[in-house]
């Protein structure tokens, strides 16, 4: 069924097509309400009872149906505008559709599994079978309850989920979701870095089944209210989905739960890990490897990213790449590997050394803040710039990075400099691009934030941690962005 | 102490200069015959002048509020083209600290431009103030370098970014340039609340007191001789450090009216109170922000100028609540200052103040009532005051509504009068809303004014569930002028969000940012007031 209703996007565009998918796409009446507006924590801070949800998957296609499952502290009518990020004029997105009003009422918080894991069984609230014309995109679900009266507040969060497709786009957008959950601590302690055994151990299994709660770090990264049921698409990924959408790239989006084959990625030019992209499965290393050495282009425009082994498993209900868990180190038998196994360990899975993937590794400190400054400023990625040698972008680099660049033929540092952990720690952090065999390009930002220099989009907010903050916009980055897409093959 | 005192004659030399009529020989260029074209091409023709982003801090390290690795403040609020600013540094320890000036606008949406570099000038580290009568902290230290204002700087709001040639760690100081020029929008910004709130070095705002005295009292005396500590309350702005709340609530203001090319001059809260006259040379006058803190005389000079055929709007909120007075510098009685500690000696208590204070006017602020003399409820709260008055002007007769309890909450603005003029263009019927817009304070009680109506109005729920009920309104003034309170703190997040600015969130309520009806509301009034 799903592949009869792939949607109209996919078949037999040329180029053109595909690219006026998201032009057209965002011509479409924007709107900013889709922000949060209301949003009350409890006392842990990390979650709001008083409305929130998850869905059911990960991402889903067009013709597939997705449940929403919603629990409300108290019995209230609520609703849920489905909304799609992208730019929009601005705005920002798009209201899709209005559900409701529903009869919200409380569902139980789960008793802690084995491994701490929480595995909310909620009742579906709704299903939506995703309509042919939803293009691929990230899709908010805002929750507001309708209390009826005026004087009384309403309350807000959110849910999120990818509607992905198969059209072979110009560029895959990753979404970090794997991170996301790993970081989540809801109901309030629960991520996979609070198990009492240790907080870098594989002790803690985590559950997709389950809202995502507040950033975890907001009093120490960013503190963004629009995180509760959105994970950390708002604050570390929207920028960049604003700029794509904004000059109409042919992007098409996905969670890193799909990756765990190559297919889909091998239908596109380029892929995108975003943000912060710490947990992948095993099967995802080696899908990304394989996109490589077939030719596809890879931006890591990320940091910390592919540090740890998060194998997937099946939810009670048996339904596939719902529980994560710190499987173990990538790394091989780099030293910082060696040492996290011996600190933490044992672990089950060992992966393989990412720098051979990305250029750069996970070093230790991986955590501080600094200037992204440029060395290589001839390299064709700095063309129209106006980048000069020493040239920095302020603050870009945090508040996690990579370094100790890897022996690849060719590889070139084309940014580097120190970072300061706590601000007090040094730390040589390491950009890098390289060109895979079949003359496509690997580049690696090296650092968490590198969206922010792309786009502002309504209700953003800039992160400070270890005493550092990057400035939002720079043309010189969006610049460096265009030129490393167009290398890329998008046009 | 003897440092001290070398440097009091050295600033009192400079201040002789200027007294002694130099600042009226170099009145700006700006205002003198400049025909209504010329005037408002001062605003477009500065913003087509090359902006950047870099006025932002990337590196901030905040100590209990405080940068005390780099962090200075300016001898005055405001200063006019051709007198001259004395600027205060500090450092932990031995090093060059730079200035680097910017004047704050839209400069095609960067924001501010870069004007000069100052210094690097030697810095060494300086005293923080003992603790003297009132909890007040006082800086008494050297001046690192003065700076005459050069003709050419526009008026409006300058920021001064401090690095340093030891660590990587910024701050900024702060400073109004201000001139005589006819304009049609004065921009006051609300610098007596920045101090209000500032907790340098750490617990020394006008809202930490000695317990058990309750702190909404006169008993807490604030100085402007120190940094502008980190903001410590709703929004998390390492930007703050330095620049008291104009990036916070002010900003996003003066970044739209620049960008839309209005002719605005700007001032301090220390102008309105000195200088009645300049109210008159302007159409409509601006309170922005959180404005909460005037002398008796500002409410006056701007009252009278209302009367007189001044506009005025109020994109503010709880404005006016409290009527401050406003003294010079003073001088503190360091007889028992045990040097080395730079605190009293053991035993002592707190350094007292000699009765006749004789340094720079108008740097110490302390309350001394409620404008309006407390409501019943809030003297059932039994946590204000004393006061030795309580007939106070009410200030809704200004602003037309005024502070109520519960002061602070959150709401959506929802339209009441849809059919007003204010809100020609927008498309807005009864009920339409702004979501979260008014926040973390706001205005309600309108006053009976004739003409008065109330255009916006709803429910505030505040963190601990308490409902207030605020009112925007608009009154016409008796020569055709027009008077607008837009009842919130957050009114300007609604025109514009600059780079680095962050959207607040406090009452679990947060504004979503730029909303072109709230531009289209704001350009309407502006518009009515014949600009």
């Amino acid at each position: 069924m799903a592949a009869a209703l792939v949607p109209l996007s996919g078949f037999s565009d040329v180029n053109q097509q595909k690219r006026g998918l998201i032009e057209a796409e965002n011509k479409k009446p924007g709107s900013t309400d889709w922000q949060l507006t209301r949003v009350r924590p409890d006392r842990d801070g990390q979650r709001c009872p008083s409305i929130e949800g998850y869905c059911s998957r990960q991402s889903v296609k067009a013709g597939e149906s997705i449940d929403i499952m919603v629990s409300t502290d108290q019995k209230v009518k609520f609703e849920i505008e489905i909304f799609r990020t992208g730019y929009y004029g601005g705005c920002g997105a798009r209201l899709m559709q209005k559900m409701g009003p529903y009869e919200g009422y409380s569902q139980p918080v789960p008793k802690p599994g084995l491994k701490s894991l929480h595995e909310c069984k909620w009742k579906p609230c709704t299903s939506i079978t995703i309509p042919d014309d939803w293009l691929s995109g990230v899709y908010l679900g805002r929750l507001t309850t309708l209390p009826g009266d005026e004087n009384v507040p309403y309350w807000q969060s959110y849910v999120i989920f990818i509607v992905r497709d198969d059209r072979p786009a110009d560029v895959l957008f990753q979404c970090s979701d794997n991170t996301w959950q790993a970081f989540n601590r809801w109901p309030n302690n629960y991520s996979v870095y609070t198990h009492p055994k240790g907080v870098e151990g594989p002790w803690a299994d985590v559950s997709f089944d389950r809202p995502y709660g507040r950033q975890s770090q907001y009093t120490g990264v960013v503190n963004d209210p629009l995180s509760f049921g959105s994970g950390e698409f708002l604050s570390l990924e929207q920028p960049l989905t604003y700029f794509l959408e904004q000059h109409g790239y042919d992007i098409s989006y996905c969670s890193n739960s799909d990756m765990i084959s190559p297919e889909r990625g091998l239908k596109c030019k380029s892929f995108i890990s975003v943000g912060h992209d710490e947990y992948w499965d095993i099967r995802q290393y080696n899908s990304v490897v394989k996109m490589r050495d077939e030719g596809v282009n890879l931006l890591f425009l990320s940091g910390n990213s592919v540090c740890w082994v998060s194998p997937f498993r099946a939810n009670s209900n048996g339904q596939e790449n719902r529980i994560i868990f710190r499987g173990g180190p990538y790394g091989a038998q780099n030293k910082y590997a060696v040492d996290r196994e011996n600190l933490n360990g044992p672990f089950p899975e060992r992966g393989p050394d990412e720098g051979f993937l990305m250029g750069v590794r996970n070093i230790d400190p991986i955590t501080g803040g600094g200037d992204w400054i440029i060395t290589k400023p001839e390299h064709w990625m700095f063309k129209d710039t106006g980048i000069k040698k020493g040239d920095r972008i302020p603050g870009l680099i945090g508040w996690e990075y990579m370094g100790e660049p890897a022996p690849i033929p060719g590889l070139e540092i084309v940014a580097e400099g120190t970072a300061w952990s706590g601000g007090v720690k040094p730390q040589r952090w390491a950009s890098t691009i390289y060109t895979a065999p079949k003359g496509n390009i690997v580049f690696s930002a090296s650092t968490i934030f590198w969206a922010q220099a792309l786009g502002m989009p309504p209700g953003h907010t800039l992160p400070w941690s270890h005493w550092s903050r990057p400035h939002g916009p720079d043309k010189r980055v969006q610049q460096i962005m265009h030129n490393l897409l167009r290398k890329s093959g998008a046009s | 102490m003897k440092k001290s005192k070398n440097k009091i004659s050295r600033r009192d030399v400079l201040k002789g200069a200027a007294h002694a009529g130099l600042a009226a020989a170099l009145l700006p260029l700006s205002g003198f015959s400049n025909t209504e074209q010329q005037k408002s091409g001062l605003i477009v023709t500065e913003n087509k002048k090359p902006g950047t982003t870099d006025w932002q801090l990337t590196f901030i390290k905040t100590e209990q509020f405080r940068s005390k690795l780099i962090e200075g403040y300016c001898s005055k609020t405001s200063v006019r083209a051709g007198e001259t600013l004395d600027i205060f540094l500090n450092a932990a320890s031995q090093t060059d600290i730079s200035i680097d000036i910017f004047r704050m606008g839209y400069y095609g949406g960067k924001g501010g431009r870069f004007v000069k570099k100052l210094g690097p000038f030697p810095v060494s580290p300086q005293f923080v103030p003992p603790i003297a009568e009132n909890r007040l902290r006082q800086c008494d230290w050297e001046s690192a370098t003065s700076i005459k204002i050069p003709q050419d700087w526009l008026s409006g709001v300058y920021l001064g970014k401090l690095s340093c040639s030891t660590h990587r760690y910024e701050s900024y100081i702060i400073f109004v340039v201000r001139d005589d020029r006819k304009a049609d929008v004065m921009f006051q910004t609300s610098d007596n609340t920045w101090q209000a709130y500032n907790k340098w070095p750490d617990t020394f705002s006008l809202y930490d007191s000695d317990p058990p005295q309750q702190s909404l009292s006169g008993r807490s005396w604030v100085s402007f001789n120190r940094p502008y500590a980190k903001y410590p309350q709703v929004v998390d702005q390492p930007l703050s450090q330095g620049s008291g709340e104009f990036l916070l609530w002010e900003y996003s203001l003066c970044f739209w009216l620049e960008q839309q090319g209005y002719d605005v001059t700007y001032c301090s809260n220390i102008d309105t109170h000195t200088d009645p006259a300049g109210l008159n040379r302007v159409k409509c006058f601006l309170s922005v922000g959180h404005d909460e803190y005037w002398t008796l005389q500002m409410f006056q000079n701007v009252k009278k100028a209302v009367d007189q055929g001044l506009s005025a709007a109020f994109l503010s909120g709880n404005s006016l609540m409290w009527v401050i007075d406003l003294k010079p510098e003073v001088d503190v009685d360091t007889a028992n200052l045990d040097v080395a500690s730079g605190l009293s000696k053991a035993g002592v208590g707190r350094l007292p103040l000699k009765p006749d204070a004789s340094g720079d006017p108008n740097r110490t602020i302390h309350r001394i009532g409620r404008f309006g003399g407390f409501s019943e409820v809030e003297k059932k709260l039994g946590i204000m005051g004393p006061f030795a008055k309580d007939d106070w002007p009410n200030e809704n007769t200004l602003i037309g509504a005024r502070t109520v309890y519960p002061f602070n909450g959150s709401a959506d603005w929802i339209v009441s009068k849809p059919d007003h003029w204010i809100f020609e263009g927008t498309g807005m019927r009864k009920g339409d809303r702004i979501p979260g817009l008014v926040g973390w304070e706001h205005h309600g009680d309108p006053a009976k004014i004739p003409g008065l109506e109330v255009v916006a109005e709803g429910t505030t729920t505040n963190g601990a569930e308490q409902k207030s009920h605020y009112t925007a309104t608009v009154y016409p003034g008796p020569k055709g002028n027009w008077v607008f309170n837009a009842a919130t703190i957050y009114w300007s997040f609604g025109l514009a969000v600059p780079p680095g600015v962050i959207t607040p969130n406090s009452h679990f309520g947060r504004p979503h940012g730029v909303d072109e009806r709230v531009q289209k509301i704001t350009a309407n009034f502006l518009k009515r007031c014949g600009i």
